[in-house]
């Protein structure tokens, strides 16, 4: 047996201690979603600089957006961080039947949300004229709140192969940092949308 | 013994002092999100509005991050990570209004079309994109 075996074998050695003294995959995780602040940030301020812009001809944007479907949408995102959060709990503590009742409700929000999203795309691009190609706004528009709908999917595919996992018997208080990995994820979703709510729906509607 | 049958109710104690936190602060964001919704349409300065609406969904993004993401409990690290990042993300958003004006993003050619097509827009006005 090597040395470094040995040590971290040996009693009372902790094999997820780190130089930093936080957990490796939470680490990782905070650092991608750091990125994807930035990300975000090009993304609505792009949005934002080209929004009143329109070479074909003006576009009204409060003629198209539905405030009160958006608003919905927002509540829905809110509650299923709080949903979320529980969950979190849930699997610190160890209490499988909790957690696995509050993240189906969690995957139920997210599901609405897409659902929400999904109408609001083909209300857009059907019945409203505004698409991903024909317009400087739709462009813009379209590529944030994709990028952001295409974030929560993952989400959404993501805790459905925890809640699935979960059924086999194999997950255990072990797992816990990585429900709160994807906490973490699903907890940053929200937030964008938080922003994007009011730099993009609401702000069409001042003045 | 008694210390046993005291562990159970303070650790049910402890864990419905958590639910009612998360609770009441789901409950406080989506009061922040109705009132947001109210005085955009309020007939209130416009400056006013916009100012109220950055500060709350400012609380409410730090809301999220410090006691939902834990970020308030956990290593300061990860706040010096995420706190950069916001930073830089801010600053960039900042710059990016500031220096591209609606004009630069008229295409060549097409400076007629394009200035009758932005409201209020005239020869030599310099205002923030937003």
């Amino acid at each position: 047996m090597s040395a470094d075996a040995a040590v971290a074998h040996a009693p009372g050695h902790d094999p997820h201690a780190t130089t930093t003294g936080i957990e490796n995959k939470k680490l990782i995780m905070w650092l991608f979603l750091a990125s994807d602040c930035m990300f975000f940030g090009t993304l609505i301020s792009t949005h934002l600089i080209y929004r009143k812009i329109h070479p074909g001809g003006p576009i009204d944007p409060t003629t198209i957006f539905s405030v009160e479907l958006t608003t919905f949408s927002t509540f829905i995102l809110l509650f299923s961080s709080f949903f979320m959060a529980l969950a979190v709990s849930a699997a610190h503590k160890g209490s499988m039947k909790s957690f696995r009742r509050n993240l189906i409700v969690v995957i139920f929000f997210g599901l609405i949300f897409l659902g929400c999203q999904v109408y609001e795309f083909y209300e857009f691009a059907v019945f409203k004229d505004l698409t991903l190609t024909n317009s400087l706004f739709g462009s813009t528009f379209f590529v944030l709140t994709g990028t952001h709908g295409t974030h929560v999917a993952i989400g959404v595919f993501w805790l459905v192969c925890m809640l699935f996992y979960s059924y086999t018997g194999k997950m255990g208080h072990d797992h816990a940092i990585d429900i709160e990995t994807a906490g973490l994820y699903w907890h940053f979703v929200d937030i964008v949308w938080l922003i994007i709510f009011p730099a993009v729906y609401l702000v069409e509607f001042i003045g | 013994m008694e210390a046993a049958a005291h562990a159970p109710t303070d650790h049910q104690a402890e864990e419905q002092k958590k639910f009612y936190a998360f609770f009441n602060l789901a409950m406080i964001m989506a009061a922040i999100t109705g009132i947001e919704l109210v005085i955009i349409f309020l007939p209130l300065p416009i400056w006013f509005v916009y100012l109220g609406v950055v500060l709350l969904s400012v609380i409410k993004f730090f809301g999220v991050i410090l006691w939902f993401m834990h970020l308030i409990y956990d290593n300061k690290l990860l706040t010096l990570i995420f706190v950069s990042a916001l930073i830089i993300a801010t600053g960039t958003v900042t710059a990016l209004l500031l220096v591209h004006h609606e004009r630069d993003t008229i295409p060549i050619g097409g400076e007629e079309e394009a200035v009758q097509a932005i409201p209020g827009q005239s020869a030599g006005t310099n205002r923030f994109a937003v």
